[in-house]
């Protein structure tokens, strides 16, 4: 065919134009175009290729060509319709582009006018999360150096979700079932649709600007990848990143990975679940308190039982040479204990403290001002302050100091009655 | 006292649990176990006035078309049975 026009061509020669028409380059471009865009067969088209050259303008539009084992097509995707692709087109990425042809004048060439894209083989959706989860892992977002610990004994949690949905009253059932007296302060936010990336940004920073939230729980009960979308948005990453304050995702159901998920200090599973995480169960942590207090009660115990013991065996040995005065000191230790252990009791410890009463009674039979009391005197050489237990020890006319239950009787001996080496020194 | 305010509930429960470890070893001496006896019971009284200190309120956060928020009680959506 091309052949046969090339013949004709050089039949008639390169003489004179003759009756043909001559066109402009723009009047051909301009027939070219209307042709091409009156064409109905070209204007809602779908074409499969892969991606290459790919520019994404400062303006905002995207150039790229798109082509197969044979041929290549100019293709721009403008920014009006490029804004809501939610994953990067890229080059070497196998596409449907659907759009209308079109020429541009200015190249003379024709272009495929992209208003929609869509990845081939995994939905756009996927791909979008594949894509963001590949670009703020290598910023090192998801890496477990960043994840900061929770606290252990919240005061408040702070919770950014729906504050109609189901997530909402899980969360709250369970944090007050845990942790009765736990304070919750809900930032509301719309958790799904084009509102929700901005809305739980907001809620996250309205919770970062306060100073007595602990930690924070975002998300949402289960639903669609669709649905979920809201926690698979780069900015809504980015904030949980961002938080001060430490937090837990909790999106959808066990198998619902998100973007949050990575990005958070902890993930949990569902909503529920991520209140569990939050809070320690109150009651336990009381009963843990009360047996370390049951166990220090009982330690002091075995000590002061020692201690009386103790005592009580320097009581029985007059052996030694001073025991009053080593009574009187261990006496002095053990009022000491009484004083500051009633001081320590004071916090409605009050059985404890009579019990260390009790001892401290017992511990008053077994000192020698119990057997005083009983009319038994301790007679002590008045010079030297010996204890005197022999009759040999004093001789006739020596002073005596007689320690009564109230006072002291000054004596002098006259002599003794059963000495062995003395003569009876009968008092005077 | 003044460290009372700065211990959380790990640090004083962890130090309580130090004490009365100590204490039962019967290693303590007498003046030793007196003090360890009166700082474990301090510190059971921090672990107690921790898991105290929260009030048990359930608020939201509501921001006003003039940017200012405000801090409101929050009722759980069809839970008002009481």
């Amino acid at each position: 065919m091309a052949e046969v026009e090339h013949q004709q061509l050089g039949a008639s020669g390169l003489g004179p134009l003759g009756e043909r028409p001559v066109l402009t380059v723009s009047e051909l471009t301009q027939a070219v175009k209307e042709t091409l865009e009156l064409d109905a067969r070209f204007q809602n088209i779908l074409v499969r290729g892969e991606i290459s050259n790919f520019k994404h303008h400062t303006s905002g539009h995207m150039y790229f060509t798109l082509k197969d084992e044979k041929s290549r097509l100019k293709c721009v995707m403008f920014r009006s319709h490029n804004a809501r692709l939610r994953f990067r087109p890229e080059d070497g990425l196998k596409v449907i582009a659907g759009g209308r042809l079109g020429v541009y004048e200015v190249a003379g060439e024709y272009q495929l006018y992209v208003e929609e894209l869509y990845p081939e083989g995994l939905g756009a959706l996927h791909l979008a999360f594949e894509q963001l989860k590949a670009k703020l892992q290598a910023e090192g977002l998801f890496d477990p150096a960043r994840k900061r610990p929770l606290p252990g004994l919240p005061r408040t949690v702070g919770i950014v979700t729906s504050p109609t949905g189901a997530a909402i009253r899980d969360m709250v059932s369970v944090l007050r079932r845990r942790f009765p007296n736990v304070n919750i302060l809900l930032a509301p936010a719309i958790v799904q649709g084009d509102a929700g990336p901005p809305s739980v940004i907001r809620a996250l920073e309205l919770l970062n600007w306060r100073d007595d939230v602990d930690v924070i729980i975002v998300g949402r009960g289960g639903g669609s990848l669709e649905e979920l979308w809201t926690f698979n948005d780069e900015g809504v990453a980015r904030a949980i990143a961002a938080s001060r304050i430490p937090v837990i995702s909790a999106v959808g159901h066990e198998t619902d990975f998100t973007i949050a998920d990575f990005v958070a200090d902890r993930r949990a599973p569902t909503p529920s679940a991520a209140a569990e995480i939050a809070v320690p169960e109150r009651a336990k942590l009381l009963q843990d308190v009360r047996d370390q207090e049951e166990r220090l009660r009982l330690a002091i115990q075995k000590r002061i039982r020692q201690l009386r013991e103790s005592l009580g065996y320097l009581t029985r040995s007059t052996a030694l040479t001073r025991p009053l005065d080593r009574i009187h000191q261990l006496r002095q230790v053990l009022d000491e204990l009484v004083y500051r252990a009633e001081a320590t009791f004071r916090h409605g410890l009050e059985s404890r403290r009579r019990r260390l009463e009790a001892l401290a009674g017992k511990l008053d039979g077994l000192s020698p001002l119990g057997t005083l009391a009983r009319g038994y005197a301790i007679c002590r050489v008045a010079a030297t302050g010996q204890v005197v237990t022999r009759a040999s020890q004093v001789r006739p006319g020596e002073r005596l100091k007689v320690r009564l239950k109230e006072g002291e009787l000054l004596c002098k001996a006259l002599g003794a009655e059963n000495g062995i080496d003395q003569p009876s020194l009968p008092m005077e | 006292m003044s460290e009372e305010k700065v211990l959380s509930f790990e640090e004083a429960f962890s130090r309580l649990e130090q004490i009365v470890r100590r204490l039962e070893s019967g290693e303590a001496n007498l003046d030793e176990s007196l003090r360890l006896f009166e700082e474990g019971v301090k510190l059971a009284r921090v672990c107690s006035s921790r898991l105290d200190a929260a009030e048990g309120k359930i608020q939201q956060l509501l921001e006003k078309p003039d940017g200012t928020v405000e801090e409101v009680p929050f009722e759980l959506p069809g839970t008002e049975s009481s």
